[in-house]
């Protein structure tokens, strides 16, 4: 078994005109289908990222360089992450189909690389 | 979310009452002028909540978690915003938060805030369709697109409606701040009606798939139940509309038949009405009769509440609902009145007193070529044993149908009345 991370990608504004009712039936969507995931095994670890407050560090001169960034009101923004345990990339792929993520974003999927 | 994933729900209808709740809140705490920003900063509180939510697990208590992002979203878009604000704006919400954060907590000053909200949107200035509109929009957290199925128009024409309303009541300079005699005389009754209408958008709708909207109704009944409590808002009519809608929601678990078909009332089964509220009704009745108020909500109560003391069709007292109909046509004329005074004569006098009063009568016109009419006439031919007529009305009312479930039950009784006239011959 390989470890997959998972990140949820999405354009925040495909939220903005929903009504409160649609919001909270999302919610149920999404975590029955997580339940489903954790039930079967295969979900390591799920996380929601802050979408306000993240910094970019790079090094500068004699002193770390910090900007603001990445913003919510972007159109890609990483929302969340989460880690699956799959047999294989295709595997991983696969445990992603139904997942309701994608009538409101896209998936980046990584495998984790251990080393020996 | 993490693999030991907590199994915690999220209560029916949480985000709608949420919203509500908070708007409600929030804009009394920084007028009534600025209710655009409330309205952002608490869709703002959803949409992150949602995002937050669906990968992690619920928060132990979600109304807090709502409240304080809600709160913090409505600084942020205040501090935004502050080149066109007054400057106390801003301050009052920073210095009141641990009072505000207190009167979260209770349900009074909740009731007191929606109370305020509410007679915000029925101001007398606007429209009645614009009052519903508001409503349904700020007090039940329904959207712009719920709306629309609920009052049968489109999403674009709601949100027009609501923009210029909340427009009209900035020009208007209109506030949260009300006498109590301004509430009463000026604000009451297009509070009322509102709610009338709200319940009636969710009892019968001849033109949704889904006829019957117990959501609606049971806001409607919510928010009568709350104002009829409210000392600000406890008069003899308000309790007579609360009585009304107890009354007539306590039918609706017999209203729906195994397909999901509406039961009329001939066919009800009684003991599934739901006698809790029969009972509510009956003290909400009461609470009404102390003055001398006759409103015609006393008078649409008092018919509710002689169908609901009545154990069966025949054991109803159809003179005394006759009689209640003359005087709610008297007062209160309306051509839904008239046609249900018909089908009380029918029961009182017979059907052909009924059919010669319908055929004659003044007043009905507007209804002529409404499926009501054409299925009160079927059933009228068909008590007089006149059944190619009364095949002739129920596929009328079939083809008048706009949902399915509908349609199906007036196309089903065309089959039994073309049955009848077959066994005739």
């Amino acid at each position: 078994m390989a470890s997959y991370v998972v990140m949820l990608r999405e354009d925040p504004a495909v939220f903005s005109r929903l009504s409160p009712t649609e919001m909270q039936a999302i919610i149920q969507r999404y975590y029955a289908w997580f339940g489903k995931l954790a039930a079967s095994g295969r979900l390591e670890v799920g996380r929601k990222l802050k979408d306000n407050g993240g910094k970019h560090l790079r090094a500068g001169k004699g002193k770390m360089l910090v900007s603001d960034g990445p913003y919510a009101e972007a159109k890609d923004v990483v929302s969340g992450l989460f880690i699956v345990s799959a047999a294989s990339y295709e595997e991983a792929q696969s445990l992603l189909s139904d997942c309701p993520h994608f009538d409101y974003g896209w998936f980046e999927v990584r495998e984790v690389d251990v080393t020996g | 979310m993490s693999p030991d994933n907590a199994t915690r729900t999220l209560v029916a209808d949480l985000f709608r009452r949420e919203s509500a709740r908070l708007i409600a809140m929030l804009a009394r705490r920084i007028g009534a002028a600025r209710i655009d920003l409330v309205e952002d900063a608490v869709q703002d509180a959803l949409v992150s909540a949602m995002r937050s939510w669906s990968i992690q697990r619920l928060p132990a208590n979600p109304s807090a978690w709502l409240y304080t992002a809600a709160r913090n979203a409505l600084t942020d878009r205040l501090r935004r915003a502050r080149f066109e604000l007054p400057e106390s704006g801003q301050l009052e919400l920073a210095s009141s938060a641990t009072q505000a954060d207190a009167r979260f907590a209770s349900e009074e000053a909740l009731d007191d805030d929606l109370l305020s909200l509410i007679a915000y949107c029925c101001h007398p200035a606007i429209s009645q369709a614009a009052q519903l509109a508001l409503t349904l929009r700020l007090a039940c957290g329904l959207g712009v697109g719920e709306i629309a199925g609920a009052l049968l128009t489109t999403p674009e024409s709601v949100a027009q409606r609501i923009v210029r309303a909340k427009r009209e009541l900035r020009a208007l300079d209109v506030t949260f701040d009300l006498s109590a005699r301004e509430l009463i005389d000026e604000r009451l009754p297009g509070i009322l009606n509102t709610i009338y209408l709200l319940f009636d958008a969710g009892y019968l709708s001849t033109q949704h798939e889904q006829w019957l909207r117990p959501l609606l109704c049971a806001d409607a009944l919510r928010l009568s139940r709350m104002l009829a409590m409210h000392p600000a808002t406890d008069e003899p009519e308000t309790q007579a509309l609360a009585a009304l809608l107890h009354f007539t929601a306590a039918r609706l678990p017999a209203r729906v038949g195994e397909a999901g078909e509406p039961v009329r009332l001939a066919k009800q089964d009684r003991s599934k009405w739901d006698p809790a509220l029969i009972e509510a009704g009956f003290r909400h009745f009461d609470a009404s009769i102390r003055g001398e108020a006759l409103t015609r909500y006393h008078i649409e109560a008092v018919i509710a509440a002689t169908h609901a003391a009545a154990p069966s069709m025949e054991a109803t007292d159809w003179d005394a609902i006759l009689g209640h109909y003359d005087q709610l046509c008297r007062l209160y004329a309306s051509p839904v009145a008239a046609l249900n005074r018909i089908i009380a004569l029918r029961y009182a006098r017979g059907a052909q007193a009924a059919f010669d009063e319908i055929t004659g009568s003044q007043g009905l016109e507007s209804l002529q070529d409404s499926l009501l009419y054409h299925a009160t006439m079927a059933e009228l031919h068909e008590a007089l044993g006149e059944h190619r007529q009364a095949a002739e009305e129920f596929d009328a009312a079939a083809r008048l149908a706009g949902s399915n479930t509908l349609a199906q039950l007036f196309r089903d009784r065309y089959q039994a009345s073309r049955a009848r006239i077959d066994e005739a011959s």
